[in-house]
Order: structure tokens, then sequence, then C-alpha cells
């Protein structure tokens, strides 16, 4: 058992019929906790705080995951931030841009590539706050969500004096590949602001042996653990086959 | 200062052979002979990639087929000679408190990339393509699956400096209680995105790789894994310190002065409770493209000076990417496994000979070159496309 504080969460989702404006605000994530409903994967979040130029390329995910770290760290001086980037994905849908680029013989984009690194999540949050603090990139397949609150950790181990930034993002495969895996079809992201100690959510976290498959849901894993942070839920928990994560109230 | 850490077995796959032993005697002779061109990979261009035979590696088990990509084929050849070592561990402890940390910037890209051709050329992917050989996460579920192990298992994906960070991780691991044995390193395979992405960016040189030299023009891919298995033993090879940092300059490049590379250098000491005096030799990113190789000598001599030997393992098994620094890492543990009646051999320095007199002069190992090995500590350099760096300093545990 691990003991954590939540200081601060943030998360953007599009409601499922995508009409209405979409779910970002602490209330509109407590209205949704109280009776939760499949959430949508169209539309992408502003990103006003960021330069003309670097928004006008900016990829959806790249919005997603800059929209929450900023939501999360209102106010604060952002340049002093330890950061996990989690991302099941990644920037597959610019991979596959590249790789039907190569099928076809045709040139490789600078730009592109750029923006097909895992890391680059990290790397443009890391010009836009002008941090210099350690960060990394990860992923777990269908666990990517507790791993990366993992990964938090593990940074708050190596120097607990200091918070980190967790930010977990996430869109549907490309329309060629949807059909290899299951999973809710869901644009979102989700950023937590994690502290050893700190006030704030105080939490245990568990990692044990699992044995039950994986409970089906209509939402992916960060949003699971934001209905747990914005309801009065005692506990959260995340099971895959192979393990289960378990956060509870300390 | 951090717990212990012990490094206790290696195993490792690259251009330069499948087994330790041929490795590092291949290496100690600067043995070039595993980089050859790769039109498939580079639209007919001509440029050495260090390359693996693909007649050298074991078969994924039918089981796995789901996972079944080059990536993960050199997972397996670098588990194969510690695989007794890493069942004992799981006897031991348990398979819940066995985690897996890999590093990879490409897991199966190769595979996606065949898949895509196909739908391309045929209408549809390749039948035999599944998600799990892609997926960046695929490179630790891989393993974690094949040793039925239900500890954590994630991919850490920096670009460059991934397979540095698995260690890191690892090292949190076993500090917090979670883990009681980590396997940790890194697997990256030669594939179409990677050779054409960083030729898009004119980072590839046209011959094999001269680091450090007047007459650099970029780096060489490689591919290949390397595989530690990590645990709280206190004696043998121990990680002794990480240092990490973030370039917060731009995507593609890292800030010319080596602020974000001295950073990295600095803190994995600190982290050691070391000082640069107390550092034997360096590996050093070294991928020769112009930038690198000007911030990377600024950021040593301002952290290390001048004097301390240091080498780049990249024109011997080519940038190896997202297992770079696992396999870097490697290579010092090697050093030290092979350390003979107190002498230390060192990595050496393979290049045109034509220091750049715009460089900052640093040591760079002879062919042949050895020091005293007692009390040795290495240091490892790791830089991430994207601004991502990551410092390890390894050395032995003090008896």
């Amino acid at each position: 058992m691990i003991p954590v504080t939540l200081r601060r969460f943030a998360a953007w989702a599009p409601r499922a019929d995508g009409a209405e404006a979409a779910l970002c605000s602490d209330a509109d994530w407590r209205a949704w906790a109280r009776d939760p409903t499949p959430l949508g994967h169209r539309g992408q979040p502003d990103v006003p705080f960021l330069e003309t130029g670097v928004r006008r390329r900016a990829t959806r995910l790249t919005r997603l995951a800059l929209r929450v770290a900023f939501d999360c760290t209102e106010g604060m001086d952002r340049s002093q931030l330890r950061s996990v980037f989690a991302s099941r994905h990644g920037a597959i849908h610019v991979a596959v841009k590249i790789l039907a680029s190569i099928a076809r013989k045709q040139a490789v984009s600078p730009l592109q590539f750029s923006h097909s690194v895992h890391n680059a999540q990290a790397g443009l949050f890391s010009i836009a706050a002008g941090d210099r603090c350690a960060s990394s990139s990860i992923a777990a397949g269908e666990d990517t969500f507790g791993h990366g609150f993992l990964e938090a950790l593990l940074h708050l181990e190596r120097a607990p004096d200091s918070p980190v930034l967790l930010v977990v993002c996430d869109e549907p495969l490309p329309d060629n590949l949807i059909h290899l895996i299951e999973e809710p079809r869901t644009t979102y992201g989700a950023a937590l602001l994690l502290a050893r100690q700190a006030p704030g959510t105080a939490l245990d976290f568990e990692l044990e042996s699992g044995q039950a498959p994986p409970k089906q849901r209509g939402w992916p894993d960060a949003l699971e653990f934001v209905r747990f942070l914005a309801s009065d839920a005692p506990e959260a928990v995340l099971e895959s086959g192979r393990r289960r994560f378990r956060w509870r109230r300390a | 200062m951090a717990a212990p850490c012990s490094l206790a077995a290696l195993g490792m796959v690259n251009a330069l052979g499948t087994d330790r032993e041929t490795i590092w005697r291949r290496a100690l002779a600067g043995d070039q002979s595993g980089f050859r061109p790769r039109p498939e990979l580079s639209a007919g261009r001509s440029e050495p990639m260090a390359a693996i035979d693909d007649d050298a590696l074991p078969r994924i088990p039918v089981a796995l087929a789901r996972y079944a990509c080059r990536n993960n084929a050199f997972s397996l050849a670098a588990l194969e000679p510690i695989e007794d070592a890493v069942r004992d561990a799981i006897r031991a402890v348990g398979a819940g408190r066995v985690g897996v940390v890999m590093g990879t910037s490409t897991s199966g890209s190769r595979e996606c990339e065949a898949a895509i051709l196909h739908e391309y050329q045929h209408g549809s992917l390749l039948p035999e393509f599944c998600y799990e050989q892609l997926e960046l996460g695929g490179a630790a579920g891989f393993l974690a699956e094949l040793l039925d192990l239900r500890g954590p298992a994630l991919s850490i994906s920096t670009a460059c400096s991934s397979g540095a960070r698995a260690l890191a991780s690892a090292r949190s691991l076993l500090a917090l209680g979670l883990c009681d044995a980590v396997l940790a390193g890194g697997a990256d395979s030669l594939c179409g995105l990677t050779s054409h992405g960083f030729a898009s960016l004119k980072a590839v040189a046209p011959g094999i790789t001269n680091p450090f030299s007047a007459n650099r023009e970029g780096l060489s891919l490689g591919e290949g894994a390397a595989l530690f298995l990590v645990t709280r033993e206190t004696s043998g090879i121990q990680l002794l310190g990480v240092g990490e940092s973030s370039e917060a300059h731009h995507i593609s490049s890292p800030d010319p002065e080596g602020g974000g590379a001295a950073a990295s250098m600095r803190g994995a000491l600190a982290d050691a409770g070391l000082s640069p005096d107390d550092v034997t030799y360096l590996s050093l990113h070294g991928t020769g493209t112009r930038l690198n190789d000007s911030m990377e000598s600024r950021a040593v001599a301002a952290v290390l000076g001048t004097a301390t030997p240091c080498s780049s393992a990249k024109p011997l098994v080519g940038h190896c990417l997202g297992a770079a620094g696992a396999i870097e890492l490697g290579l010092c543990w090697m050093a030290l496994e092979a350390r003979n009646g107190g002498e230390l051999a060192l990595l050496p320095h393979v290049y045109d000979g034509v220091a750049d007199p715009e460089l900052a002069p640093l040591h760079l190992v002879s062919a042949g070159e050895s020091v005293s090995g007692d009390a040795a500590v290495l240091m490892t350099n790791s830089f991430g496309f994207g601004g991502n760096n990551c410092s390890l300093v390894l050395g032995e545990a003090k008896p």
C-alpha cells in the first residue's frame, strides 16, 4: 500500500451525442459521476494558451493532453513540474499517415515524423510550460491508466518533495485499425496532480495480482478513476486479467 | 542515497551478435561489419544500418502469435541467456512480485508497415496482423505473457532515452516495494518509419556514423535489445544513480548549449552521491549529428571536464533508438564484468580520427585503451528526440 495525495484533477471528453458542450468542469464531471453514461469521440478541446503556430500544428492528441495539463495546473508555476504522459495508442493517427505515405512511395514530412513519437505531447508541454524537469511517456495496453499512475508514483519515489503531473489521453484508433481491438470509442484527456504529502485527497494505492477478467465499461479507465474522484465512492478498482489496481480514500 | 539496485544478469542482441561474449569481443575490436545498406527500408538509399541477421532470431511461440513481431523476437533472444536466472527469481518471489519495464520507440511498427502496404495493394490489412504486435505496451506485455507474470508491465517510450528510463523505473519499483525483481531493458527494430523519418530530418549519415569528427554527417540506425534482471541484491554490478531532465527547447533538436544534457549528468552524480572525479568512463550519446555532438561535448566538458575517457557505441551497434540506453548501459556492464586483473578495457571510439576543433576536446577512447578498474564508476548518456534526457551511473558494490 502506497500513500499518495491527489491535489487536483482535470478532464475533458465530448458527450456521446456530440451536440452539447464537452464535459470539462468539475461540476460537469460530478454530474456525470452521479449518472455515468458512455461518452463521445468527436470534437477536440480549445487550447488558447498555445502560441498560434504551435496551436495550428497541434494534433487532437496534443490538444487533449495540453488542455487537461494546463487546466489541472491553473495558476501554478508549471516550469517546476515533473510529468508522466500515458497513452495506449499515442500518436497512432500520425504514424498510420506516415506508413500510408511510405506504402504510396511518397515523401515523409519531417513535421509529421516529429509529432509521431510517443513523447511528442511531453515535449510540447515542456516547451509550452518552459519546464525542464524529468518527464516520461508510457504505454501499457489495456492497463495504461493504472501503469501511468504507477509511473507517477515511481517519480515521487525518486524525489518525494515535489509534485508530479500525470496526463492520460487517447482517441479511438484510425478507421483501418479500429476493428482490431475492443474498447470504448472515446476521445478524452485527464490530468492528475499527485504529491507524496500535500493538502488534497489522501489515497492509498495498491497493486495486486489479478484473477478476474477486465470489467467492461462504456468509458476508459482514466474516466472511471475520474468518476471515483468526482463521487463519494470509497474506492476505485481497475482490474485486467493479470493485475488489479486499487485506490482507497485514506 | 537510493536503495541498492543490482543489475544481476544481462542478455543482449544487436548487430555485433546474439551473445555477450561475441558482442563484447567484437565491440573491443571496433568491428563495424554489422553495418550494411537496407534499401528496402530506405526507399533504395544506400546508407548503412546496423542490422541483425534474421536467421539469428528465435521464433515467437505460436500461442503468443498476437505478439509476433521482430521487436519481440529481439526481446526473446535477449531473454534466452538469462531465462534460467529470471525463472529462478520468479519462483523465489512469486509471479505477482516480478515486474517488466521495456523501453521501445518502434515496437511492431515494421509489421504495421507491412500490414498497411498490403492494405494499399490488396484492400485489406495482412490477416495475421494483430494490434498487440504494434502497440508500444506490447513490448512489456509480451514478456509478461511469456513468463506468466502478474506484476506491473509497462513500456516507456521517450524516443532515444526510453531504454535508460526503463532502468530508472525498475529501480524505483524495487525501492517502493512493489516488486522484488524486475526485468528491464529496451528493444527496437529497424523500420521504414524511423528510417524515412530521420532521413526527412536530414539526420542520417550517408556512410557509417562518425561521431565527434569534424567530418560527421549524421546518425546510422541500428536495432537490438538488452534485458537486465534487476534485483535488490547488494553485491555485484549496481545501478548507482539516475539523472533526468527535459530540454523545453524544440521538438526535434536539443538546447545547443547542452544545458539539458548537463542537468541530466549532474542529476545522476548527485543521485549516486558521487563527484565528477569519481567517473572512470562515460558512454556518450554520440549520435554523430552536428548538433548532438556539439551540445554533448559542451555538457561533458562542463560537468566532467575533458580528461574522462569516453566513447560512443553508435559506430559499432548503430543508433538503436528506444533500445539504445539499455544496450549502451549493457556494454558498460560487460566492461565491468570482463574486468581482468584490475584493468578495465574500454569500448573504443571508432571514427575517422579527425577531431572537430569546434567541439570541446574530449578524451575519446583509442583502440586497446584500458584504465585501472578499481572502484570503477561508469556513466551513460541518453538524449531523446522530443527533449527527454536520462543519464545512468553504474559500478560495483563496495565490499
